[in-house]
């Protein structure tokens, strides 16, 4: 073949059904292919083509209806769709508009049933597909609104367009200028044996080789930035931005399974924002103040209520508002340093609870610890206690209020050594009493918020080290979970919360959410896993056959339904202007929504018994 | 009140006062953490522990073998407190030092081999299944008095009820649950105890009275019992052996050793989260379950002096000395009705006469009375603690609370064990061989299943006792013995020891004592199916079917070295965390390997 | 080139081909162009691209061709072909970066007297497309007259003049840098294509090409004179 398709090759590779031919047939593809363009709002497939044709859809989207004029499916970039010979009148003509301009390939129905014929996989994967396709459509008619993607909602992935200009490391700066010129880019990556190991900007070129009188021809190595931050494909704008504004840079790049797949770069960001809740963040990185910070915190409810209303789903709004009480505990902490100085060893400020887990709603109780170098001398103690109790006063200002167990980092208990901090787990870990199970969900769930977080890194390694397999220490975990049971009688029937205040109601945060929570908790320890979020540590364990596809799934969608609940149960009383709890009378439910609840509850039900007999002695406390 | 309506008033309170604690101690945990539960006290959790440490054998059966073997039966007290002993010492530090206490955990990573762990699931189901045969015939006899129904439908009844019992997850759990099923079985077995003791001794204290005086002040007890059961033909109560020196040693080794590889059993020394309160906590179980087995000699030599009493009133040989089946007592109609106890008149005298047929000096004795063989062809040994109370005309109430500890020590461990059984098959086999993706559901499914399946055997064993309850107990400890054991003490205490060798060697030990067993008792301990008859001169060096567990760890142990001689040595990681369990717990875990 | 058209492509054809001795010519000059008043939808298209030792006409040459066909507004990546040229010259290193041809495979390159002839069949009697077309209408010219003592004349579609046409309608001044093949398909949002060749770039000009038609003409029935240079 011609080595020049490799690209088109390359793409068509990528996507079912094509990813499961073997090389020579990928090779020989691209020259069977043809190109077309679609305008934005034109007809698709193209009615003027006779012939039976696969496209495959390069870039673009389309929109397809049926006769109803209903939309039953879109494609975008990757997507295949069969288009039926427009003389045979029978087929259910299913007709498309498209939603971009959209580039696609097109196969001859030939060289399709060529490929079937030889490829039993390609045609196996290639029917899926094509059913798969369906199932989706059904689905998609089915809901109400998929195509919300507010600004939060975004992933960073989906705002960088372009593949990142590399070079090597040994590159001089002059080609890298000329390299940069010709692709019209501002800021390339620097790689060394395929790693990244910097980013060059224009302004590196300016500020740093020619101010400085450094010479054209020396490597770009001497002129980029090496302290890297980058984020994740998959991470959400909101939280690409907090990094941005909290270190001070303006370029990203973006990573996708340790590769870089583009650069994020503040103006990319500014395109994208406009009122939405994501300005929360940028005002708190403007705010200097505490009482800045308080005036601010005092809009998230109304975010909350905002954040319901658009149909967000509860995952999304606890990510959103974890993120933002992570940048006001920077802020804060940025605030400390400039208000004591410097500190004067490493720390990482480790943040627990939910806000570790990223399920937060608007207002939560604080949770977090202190994790200091192990070269914290005495006198230095003074200078943390300080900036703990700065931090903690002011999150309690901003309505997170303490935590009544004391975990927090202004309790001295909770602002130690990275070697005490090892030492107090092992213990823990060793001797599983009540007290330290109740603490579980909060020093179990730590994620490092600021700071240098290889010393969280380091920690969180010998944690589950020492927790992975451990019969001993997981089934104390377990009887713990146990403690929290859905509130489910023996005939399927609502237990409802008895005391005066909150009567006939259902606890559907400790009876709901909890027991899954911390089901997720015990499994991520058992198996060595180090995510933070339920929904992120049941996909890990399914990964890694912990849980079973069915338990999996179900576990998941329980929890959303729930979460959905709760969150649309305070959005009322927020609208009424209550407080928000967690307290769901079921009188706000419909008869068909009981009965998904009662479905979830069991859900839950059963996974407890099943560790109730698969840890028989959990049960004894 | 009526003794029945009185019977269900106390099974009823006691039982609804378990499941009261069970979700008065669910609801109030839900709490938030700043009412930061305490531990349990050592004391309670001491208690707590002794509950599932004493199960139907230890409660029901062993005052009966007491009471008809007399000094013999001591085996069990020893082998028991023994075996906790041995355990709380030699094995649950380790254990929990490893971080692994189900057994097929811990052999399956010591010995680095699914292999191994297999081979332990397996022993482990065998000698669980017979343990719980024990518990379902106590169950049995506990119903079939209750409900004053005979023993097969007080079989089937008990069955039912343990099922439902261990599906909804046991009532067990709860320590305090626990708690209270300890004050109601120790009340149940001291009460009438005190209350016999007084009649008999005139002192109050049970562990006393064995030892002292009859009321009447001349003669001691004990030579009182010795006194009346060698005038009707049966072995003097204090020097009545089982077997040979021997063979009581090895009944007793093999009950210390098979102790320790019993699930319900190890898995109480890992409940508790700190090592001193765990040390403590054994401790004082200890003391509780020593309040129970000091009493039972007391119970055991009583209740038989009293049954003595009842049928012969008077000097041996005369005729009116033995009591007239129509005078019979009432306790003695309602044991027949349940048919653990039977009266045949073969003699035609409308009398009773029960004496030891099977001792050729006094039948020949016998026959000059005009007595034609044993007239009580049959006496469960199990009903004497259950019936105790009524032989001695203890008030109505005592016999109700007897009944209610009895359920409580049966139905506990049973579910214990059930539920162990369950997950072992479960997990273990189903999951970890045939079916790997298997889901949650279908896993609790199957686990029921097991369960299921695991009670109608037990119930079909205890419907053809192959012996009384606490005989089958101690061939579940036989089998644990030979198998679990060794491979356990070896895992901690020999590095050397490869998986090959432990594989071989759990193999070895329970299929010599499984082939010893049958041999004797009939394959599956169907009747009639035994190569040999259990008698001791057809027993190997004289040692009992029961008692041959250590011979067969013995076997296991010889087998399991000389295998690991020959095959590939232990890979080096394994060794290492072999040493590193023998590191006195804390002093290296802080550190970083 | 305006001048050409202004007289018509085909009456130039005619002339040169009655002057040229060159059997090459004779052959390349004797299919008929397709008529201006054609619709677009029926024009054969050959998109091309090259690759050369740098932008002087009289002094650089050409290192790789790179065409395509546009048969019906649809690319057909059959007819696509990539062409190595062996220049006889070291090439300097500021190109070879930009084009990543090294030395070494143009060794097993073909001579350009080999590949003209056949580069100039593909084009006989067709449209020709590039990316800033006098580049490749110049090279091409230089090597007609080197080689076969002859003029060269084609119809030419020039997406660069397209695009810059577009800009001026709009009264938009342009710059240069929008006009670069790169940033044109991205106002079109066409995907970056990250290999630059010959070949890929003709790909690319073509698919912007397709994209510049539904613009400019969105029933497709614009003529070929509506796109010409």
């Amino acid at each position: 073949m011609e080595i020049e398709l490799i690209e088109i090759r390359d793409f068509i590779a990528l996507y079912p059904p094509f990813d499961v031919l073997d090389e020579n047939a990928l090779n020989t593809l691209p020259k069977k292919l043809t190109i077309r363009y679609f305008r934005k709002g034109s007809a698709f497939p193209d009615l003027t083509l006779n012939n039976r044709n696969l496209y495959i859809i390069r870039t673009g989207a389309v929109e397809l209806r049926n006769q109803q004029e209903q939309l039953v499916d879109k494609l975008s970039e990757g997507d295949i769709f069969l288009a039926e010979n427009v003389d045979d009148k029978t087929s259910n003509v299913i007709k498309g508009v498209c939603a971009e301009d959209t580039l696609v390939y097109l196969l001859s129905y030939e060289d399709l049933l060529l490929l079937q014929n030889e490829f039993d996989d390609f045609d196996r994967q290639f029917n899926f597909s094509v059913n798969e396709r369906l199932r989706h459509a059904v689905e998609l008619s089915h809901s109400a609104d998929m195509r919300d993607l507010s600004a939060m909602k975004l992933k960073v992935s989906e705002l960088t367009d372009r593949q990142p200009v590399i070079v090597d490391a040994v590159t001089t700066i002059q080609e890298s200028a000329i390299l940069m010129t010709n692709e019209y880019v501002s800021s390339i990556l620097v790689t060394n044996n395929g790693k990244l190991v910097g980013l060059l900007t224009d302004k590196d070129i300016r500020t740093r080789c020619v101010a400085k009188g450094l010479g054209y021809n020396e490597p770009v190595s001497s002129i980029m930035s090496t302290h890297l931050e980058t984020v994740l494909d998959k991470t959400l704008l909101s939280e690409a931005l907090l990094l941005m504004t909290r270190n001070k840079i303006h370029h990203l790049p973006v990573m996708k399974d340790d590769e870089a797949i583009g650069i994020l770069t503040t103006s990319d960001v500014v395109r994208h924002l406009s009122a939405n809740p994501t300005l929360i963040a940028t005002d708190i990185y403007k705010a200097n103040s505490v009482d800045a910070l308080k005036k601010i915190s005092a809009r998230l409810p109304e975010l909350q209520l905002q954040l319901s209303l658009s149909s967000s789903t509860a995952k999304h709004i606890g990510e959103v508002f974890s993120s933002i009480t992570d940048a006001i505990t920077c802020r804060l902490l940025e605030l400390a340093e400039n208000l004591y100085g410097k500190a004067p060893v490493e720390y990482v400020w480790a943040a627990g609870g939910s806000q570790a887990r990223n399920e937060q709603t608007s207002h939560s109780d604080q949770d977090n610890a202190l994790i200091i170098s192990d070269e914290l001398q005495p006198e230095d103690e003074k200078y943390f206690e300080n900036l703990s109790d700065f931090v903690c006063d002011g999150l309690d200002a901003c309505g997170y209020i303490y935590c009544p167990g004391e975990a927090m980092a202004s309790n001295p208990l909770w602002r130690q050594p990275l070697k005490i901090w090892v030492k107090k787990f092992t213990h823990w870990i060793h001797s599983p009493e009540p007290k330290a199970l109740m603490l579980s969900s909060i020093f179990f769930d730590l994620r490092p918020v600021y700071g240098t977080f290889s010393l969280f890194t380091e920690l969180q390694n010998n944690v589950l080290k020492q927790t992975k397999n451990n019969e001993f220490f997981i089934s104390h975990m377990v009887g713990n979970a146990l403690t929290h049971q859905p509130p489910l009688g023996f005939f399927r029937n609502f237990v409802m919360v008895q005391d005066e205040k909150h009567k006939n109601t259902l606890d559907v945060k400790h009876r709901g959410v909890v027991p899954i929570v911390d089901i997720a908790r015990v499994i991520a320890l058992d198996n060595g896993i180090k995510a933070t979020n339920t929904v992120d540590r049941l996909d890990a364990a399914f990964k890694c056959n912990a849980l079973s596809a069915e338990m999996h799934g179900n576990l998941i969608d329980a929890l959303e339904y729930i979460g959905s609940l709760r969150i649309r149960h305070q959005a009322k009383q927020i609208r009424a202007g209550l407080d928000a709890d967690n307290y769901l009378p079921p009188e706000e439910l419909s008869g068909l929504e009981k009965n998904h609840l009662k479905d979830s509850f069991s859900i839950i039900k059963t996974m407890q018994y099943f560790f109730e007999s698969r840890y028989p002695s959990a049960r004894i406390r | 009140m009526e003794l029945t309506t009185l019977t269900y008033l106390f099974v009823g309170t006691t039982f609804a006062l378990y499941i009261g604690i069970a979700i008065w101690a669910r609801a109030s945990t839900t709490s938030e953490f700043y009412v930061a539960g305490k531990g349990i006290h050592p004391v309670a959790n001491g208690m707590a522990t002794a509950a599932d440490w004493m199960s139907a054998a230890s409660f029901i059966s062993m005052a009966g073998l007491i009471a008809f073997n007399g000094y013999g039966a001591s085996v069990f007290l020893m082998g028991w407190t023994g075996g906790y002993v041995l355990l709380a010492l030699l094995l649950a530090p380790y254990l929990r030092k490893f971080g692994k206490f189900t057994v097929p955990e811990f052999i399956g990573e010591r010995y680095y081999s699914r292999t191994a762990r297999i081979v332990a699931v397996i022993c482990l189901i065998l000698a669980s299944i017979t343990y719980v045969i024990g518990q379902m015939k106590g169950i049995g006899v506990a119903f079939s008095r209750f409900l004053e129904t005979d023993y097969d439908t007080g079989l089937y009844i008990g069955m039912g009820i343990v099922f439902i019992y261990s599906v909804l997850g046991g009532m067990k759990g709860i320590t305090y649950t626990q708690i209270a099923q300890y004050c109601v079985l120790i009340f149940a077995y001291t009460v009438p105890a005190v209350f016999i003791s007084l009649n008999i001794t005139g002192n109050p204290i049970p562990q006393l009275g064995i030892l002292s005086t009859m009321a009447d002040g001349n003669t001691y007890m004990m030579d009182k019992l010795n006194l009346v059961v060698s005038e009707l033909g049966f072995n003097e109560y204090t020097t009545q052996v089982m077997g040979s020196k021997l063979n009581m040693f090895a009944y007793t080794l093999t009950l210390m050793i098979g102790t320790a590889g019993l699930p319900h059993v190890i898995i109480r020394f890992f409940t508790v989260p700190k090592v001193k309160d765990a040390r403590a906590t054994a401790g004082w179980a200890l003391v509780f379950i020593a309040i129970l087995y000091t009493t039972a000699p007391a119970v055991g030599s009583m209740a038989r002096l009293n049954l003595m009493n009842t049928i012969q009133t008077g000097p041996v040989g005369e005729v009116t000395a033995n009591i007239e089946y129509e005078k019979r007592p009432q306790w003695f109609k309602n044991w027949e009705s349940t048919g653990l106890l039977k009266f045949e008149d073969k003699n035609g005298d409308g009398r009773i006469q029960y004496y030891n047929d099977k001792n050729k000096d006094f039948a020949a004795k016998a026959e000059s009375f005009g007595w034609k063989g044993n007239e009580m062809v049959k006496v469960d040994r199990d009903i004497m603690v259950l019936a105790n109370p009524e032989i001695a005309n203890l008030p109505n109430w005592v016999i109700a609370l007897v009944v209610a500890g009895g359920l409580a020590a049966a139905l506990s461990t049973a579910a214990g064990l059930l539920l162990a059984i369950a997950s072992s098959i479960s997990h273990d086999l189903l999951k970890g061989i045939f079916r790997p993706d298997i889901s949650e559901r279908e896993e609790l499914m199957a686990g029921r299943i097991a369960m299921a399946g695991a009670i109608a055997m037990a119930g079909y064993f205890g419907l053809h006792p192959p012996d009384f309850a606490a005989g089958t107990v101690a061939i579940a400890f036989g089998l644990a013995a030979s198998s679990i054991f060794p491979a356990l003490m070896m895992g901690i205490f020999n590095k050397k020891v490869n998986r090959t060798g432990a594989v071989a060697g759990m193999i070895t030990g329970i299929s010599i004592t499984m082939l010893y067993v049958f041999q004797h008792k009939g394959i599956m301990f169907i009747p009639g199916t035994s190569f040999l008859g259990d008698m001791s001169p057809n027993w190997f060096f004289g040692i009992s079917p029961n008692a041959f567990g250590c011979v067969g760890a013995l076997a296991n142990f010889a087998v399991a070295i000389g295998v690991s001689k020959m095959t590939a040595p232990v890979p080096d990681h394994i060794q290492h965390l072999v040493e590193d369990i023998r590191v006195p717990a804390g002093a290296g875990a802080a550190s970083d390997h | 080139m305006m001048f050409d058209a202004l007289f018509g492509y085909n009456y130039t054809r005619r002339k040169l081909l009655k002057k040229t001795n060159s059997t090459v010519m004779q052959e390349f000059l004797s299919n008929p162009f397709p008529n201006k008043k054609e619709l677009i939808t029926n024009i054969n298209i050959v998109s091309l691209d090259f690759e050369t030792t740098g932008l002087d006409i009289k002094k650089d040459r050409v290192i790789s061709i790179g065409t395509v066909n546009i048969e019906h507004l649809g690319i057909n990546l059959e007819s696509s072909s990539h062409q190595l040229i062996n220049a006889n010259k070291k090439l300097p290193e500021s190109s070879v970066v930009i084009h990543q041809i090294t030395d070494t495979q143009l060794t097993d390159a073909m001579s350009i007297e080999v590949a003209l002839p056949i580069l100039l069949k593909k084009l006989s009697g067709k449209t020709m497309l590039a990316h800033n077309a006098k580049i490749e209408l110049g090279f091409i010219n230089k090597m007609c007259q080197e080689l076969y003592g002859s003029n060269f004349i084609i119809p030419v579609i020039d997406t660069q003049y397209l695009a810059q046409r577009s800009l001026e309608r709009q009264n938009k001044i342009s710059k240069s840098k929008e006009l670069r093949l790169f940033n044109l398909r991205k106002s079109y949002n066409m995907p970056a294509y990250k290999a630059h060749n010959a070949l890929m770039d003709a790909i690319a000009t073509a698919e912007l090409f397709l994209a510049m038609i539904t613009k400019i003409s969105p029933g497709n029935k614009a003529c070929l004179r509506d796109f010409l240079s």
